[in-house]
């Protein structure tokens, strides 16, 4: 596995804790811990902290974790694919930043935490979508 | 050009083009995330007015159940209940001109204190008031009000349950919607309940809307009204205003 694979991974795990924690933190119902005074929980208990029905912190848990699959998959298939759902997870992550800073009015630092590594992830995903070689090698 | 340049040109413009394409499909799937969130969210989707309520209050303090300057020359109170149809109908006519001729400019500081007897079947009205008062220990009491009122439904019947609740405060910019459940039962609300209502009672009401209107930090009156128009409010108010009054 090369360096920027391991790169993505690792963000892509820790992206997953960060999720796992506020799907927990959703369905169990208690506070989530918070640096700020209540933005969290808030932001946690806010009409967007779902989409459709689905908690947010559920469909990040789903983005990392295909994110992490995907970079199992070969060839450029599997490198566009990671490269779609970074993407689409950094779209998706400037707009409920939008909505913290301009609808709810409060800040959840674990969201933010979360944008920051969707964004880094996107900007890999597209680096190594433009440089890996066929075979593996990066360019 | 040697074949191995040319190889890596071909590939560089095909992962380009593709890179196009997962741009495209991905600005795609963000925007029908989007429009399936209705640019807010889902279970409070049906609540009427959010964005009007939360600019309306923007930019004015508010403490407690009082809104405006505290310290302005003027105090209106005002005693409502949030299952009340006149009141509605004064929070959608006169009160929104009242807010921006004297409140934005700092001169009435208007209080707000609710009462629980109208359509109070099976404690309707006290849960909205009660849950109006946690509101309140955010600073955000006027916008529920406001926001409860547009989403106000027959008085006769019992709607105000929790879920209900929920949706309107889950549009209340910045509130924390889960500690104001919590608040709901606690002394402090209680005893606040009890205050406004003994208040109503003691100034010699009967029904709600009513109001009391003075100096600030002097003795209120009950201020008559006859009809639901801004002269009604804005002519008392401004002989207090009044330079020598």
């Amino acid at each position: 596995m090369k360096r920027l694979d391991i790169g993505i991974g690792l963000l892509a795990l820790i992206g997953l804790g960060i999720a796992a924690y506020l799907a927990y933190i959703h369905y169990a119902g208690v506070k989530p811990l918070c640096l700020a005074s209540g933005g969290c929980e808030t932001v946690q208990t806010s009409h967007w902290s779902k989409l459709a029905g689905v908690p947010v912190a559920v469909l990040g848990l789903v983005g990392y974790a295909a994110i992490l699959a995907l970079l199992l998959v070969p060839g450029e298939t599997g490198l566009a694919a990671t490269a779609f759902v970074a993407l689409a997870g950094f779209g998706f992550s400037l707009y409920l930043t939008w909505a913290e800073l301009f609808r709810i009015h409060a800040i959840c630092q674990w969201c933010v935490a979360s944008a920051v590594l969707m964004t880094l992830l996107a900007a890999l995903s597209v680096f190594r979508l433009l440089t890996t070689e066929e075979r593996g090698a990066y360019a | 050009m040697s074949a191995r340049n040319e190889e890596l040109v071909a590939r560089r413009n095909r992962r380009l083009r593709l890179l196009g394409i997962v741009l495209g499909a991905a600005v795609l799937l963000v925007l029908i995330a989007i429009a399936v969130s209705g640019g807010s969210g889902s279970s409070s989707r049906n609540v009427r007015g959010a964005s009007l309520v939360n600019a309306r209050f923007r930019g004015i303090p508010q403490t407690g159940i009082t809104l405006g300057n505290p310290n302005a020359p003027v105090t209106l109170v005002e005693f409502a209940d949030l299952k009340c149809p006149v009141c509605r109908d004064y929070t959608t006519s006169v009160f929104p001109q009242l807010v921006d001729r004297y409140v934005r400019t700092g001169k009435v500081r208007m209080v707000l204190q609710l009462q629980h007897f109208v359509g109070n079947q099976n404690g309707d009205s006290e849960r909205a008031a009660r849950m109006g008062l946690a509101v309140a220990q955010q600073n955000r009491l006027w916008q529920f009000a406001d926001l409860f009122y547009l989403n106000q439904r027959d008085e006769t019947r019992t709607y105000v349950t929790d879920p209900f609740l929920r949706r309107i405060a889950a549009r209340v910019h910045g509130l924390n919607v889960n500690r104001a459940f919590a608040a709901r039962n606690q002394p402090t609300v209680t005893q606040a309940l009890h205050d406004a209502s003994d208040q109503f009672k003691a100034a010699g009401f009967r029904a709600t809307p009513s109001f009391a209107v003075g100096k600030s930090g002097g003795t209120l009156t009950p201020l008559d009204y006859t009809s639901l128009s801004l002269s009604q409010f804005a002519g008392p108010i401004d002989k207090l205003l009044a330079p020598g009054s």
